[in-house]
């Protein structure tokens, strides 16, 4: 779930395909580039290679007044109880307090058999209002654990100066302050130089190879993670083992495409099936 | 000019002594506009700054504007002739929070990349051009990569003019740290 960047594109629901470079929902195609249409991508990709239905997608076009955020916001609260959901992954939207805690409110006795990814705005939301552990995974960049880790922030933008200035080898403190302050759901995959997969504020697992110190600068590869992640966890992985393999399958994506700072993310996740394979996802 | 230059007198602010007596807050239906409100002000020589609105009436993507209280009726009189209608202009006691004002550079050789908070920009130090932008999570960050990514950065608008939330201030301070960077380092090879 999460918005596209088009003005006139109303809601839009049903099932995701990515085709010749193109991602599809209903009559709509789109070239995916930096957010939601990356991570839909990505998430195509890797359940056509494990031989995973394709996901369903909801989305609606925003070009950041909000209008539309609202509407899914509005959408998947009306609808979370009753649609057949294993794995929820929130994007690109306004963060909206109330319309997050009314998606968060919605899905009742189906709760226990979903995980909630939240990324993007919808992990800002979370956090903003007090809501993020009600989440299963966050897929927080240093810069967004800053915004974790302190407790009055209620936007990265907010962030204070000294969490800000920490460099990225010190993300192991801003771990701690987050969980201390309660702003973290269970599990985090942090992602950056090195990825750290946390569950409960202990790094039960760190990701560095390969390292491509290239992916920082491009626009998407943060995206890419969480797709990957969600379709990982739709095809029945543990949701820890799911996070360790997806950091692990995205950095070899990066590696194949051989990118320098100005390589476009559809370069990336073309090479998500054979990053698949070299990890021995799929055949 | 003379007559601009008589408005702007007539419309600006007091003289400083009266500076420090109190803040006060302006709150706006949106970001954008809040945006909008504090580039106006600026222009006419106010000391404004975007802030966090109260926590009672964050809704989680909000900017005030935080003005010296002393140019209330100057402030007010400019927002109205702009068009803009705040929900209310409050005073406060303390500092509230203030957006990050301070970037981060990252050297790739032939790119630099700048953060600012949870934003990126990079770009191609010798020809200008910007080649990826990354983070955020508000919808107009995709919406302004667009526009921006594979144009010069010396060329293309302000992500400010086009953007709405906090994730494109944040936007805009790395392009405005990004473009003196680029401008910085053309000069240096003309001389």
């Amino acid at each position: 779930m999460g918005t596209l960047p088009f003005d006139e594109m109303g809601l839009k629901t049903g099932k995701a395909t990515f085709e010749g470079g193109h991602l599809k929902v209903e009559d709509f195609e789109v070239t995916p580039s930096l957010g939601t249409s990356v991570m839909v991508a990505s998430a195509c990709i890797t359940c056509k290679a494990l031989n995973l239905e394709p996901p369903y997608f909801v989305t609606a076009g925003d070009i950041g007044d909000g209008k539309r955020s609202k509407e899914l916001y509005n959408y998947m609260a009306a609808n979370l109880a009753t649609l057949d959901i294993t794995v929820l992954a929130m994007h690109y939207i306004m963060p909206d307090i109330p319309g997050i805690r009314n998606i968060l409110n919605s899905p009742g006795k189906r709760r226990k058999g979903m995980t909630l990814i939240a990324d993007a705005g919808a992990m800002y939301a979370a956090k903003a209002a007090g809501l993020a552990q009600e989440i299963d995974i966050f897929t927080p960049d240093a810069g967004e654990m800053a915004y974790l880790a302190d407790p009055k922030a209620t936007h990265p933008a907010y962030v204070e100066h000294l969490l800000f200035k920490l460099d990225a080898s010190e993300v192991l403190t801003l771990i701690k302050k987050a969980y201390e302050s309660g702003n973290t759901p269970k599990i985090l995959l942090v992602k950056g130089p090195v990825d750290y997969v946390v569950e409960e504020g202990e790094v039960v697992e760190t990701i560095d190879e390969p390292s491509i110190s290239a992916m920082e600068a491009i626009g998407g590869t943060g995206d890419s993670l969480t797709g990957i992640l969600s379709a990982l966890i739709y095809g029945g992985y543990d949701k820890i083992d799911a996070c360790i393999k997806a950091a692990g399958i995205n950095r070899i994506a990066g590696k194949l495409a051989q990118p320098d700072p100005s390589t476009s993310i559809s370069h990336i996740i073309d090479k998500i099936p054979d990053a698949l394979k070299e990890v021995r996802l799929c055949a | 000019m003379k007559i601009l230059d008589s408005i702007r007198k007539k419309l600006g602010p007091r003289k400083k002594e009266a500076l420090e007596k109190g803040k006060g807050l302006i709150i706006l239906n949106e970001v954008s506009e809040a945006m909008q409100a504090e580039k106006m002000l600026k222009s006419f020589g106010y000391g404004v700054r975007g802030v966090a609105p109260p926590p009672e009436i964050r809704k989680g993507c909000d900017l005030a504007v935080e003005f010296n209280l002393i140019d209330q009726l100057g402030v007010e009189r400019l927002l109205k002739r702009s068009g803009l209608s705040p929900l209310d202009i409050v005073s406060l006691d303390t500092l509230s929070q203030k957006p990050l004002d301070i970037t981060k550079e990252k050297d790739f050789g032939r790119y630099l990349m700048v953060t600012a908070a949870n934003m990126k920009i990079t770009v191609d130090k010798e020809k200008g051009t910007i080649v990826n932008i990354s983070g955020g999570g508000c919808p107009d960050v995709p919406y302004l990569a667009v526009s921006l990514v594979g144009n010069n950065i010396t060329e293309v608008e302000n992500p400010g003019e086009n953007g709405y939330s906090l994730c494109a201030y944040m936007l805009e301070k790395a392009y405005q740290k990004g473009l003196s960077m680029v401008k910085s380092q053309q000069s240096r090879e003309y001389t």
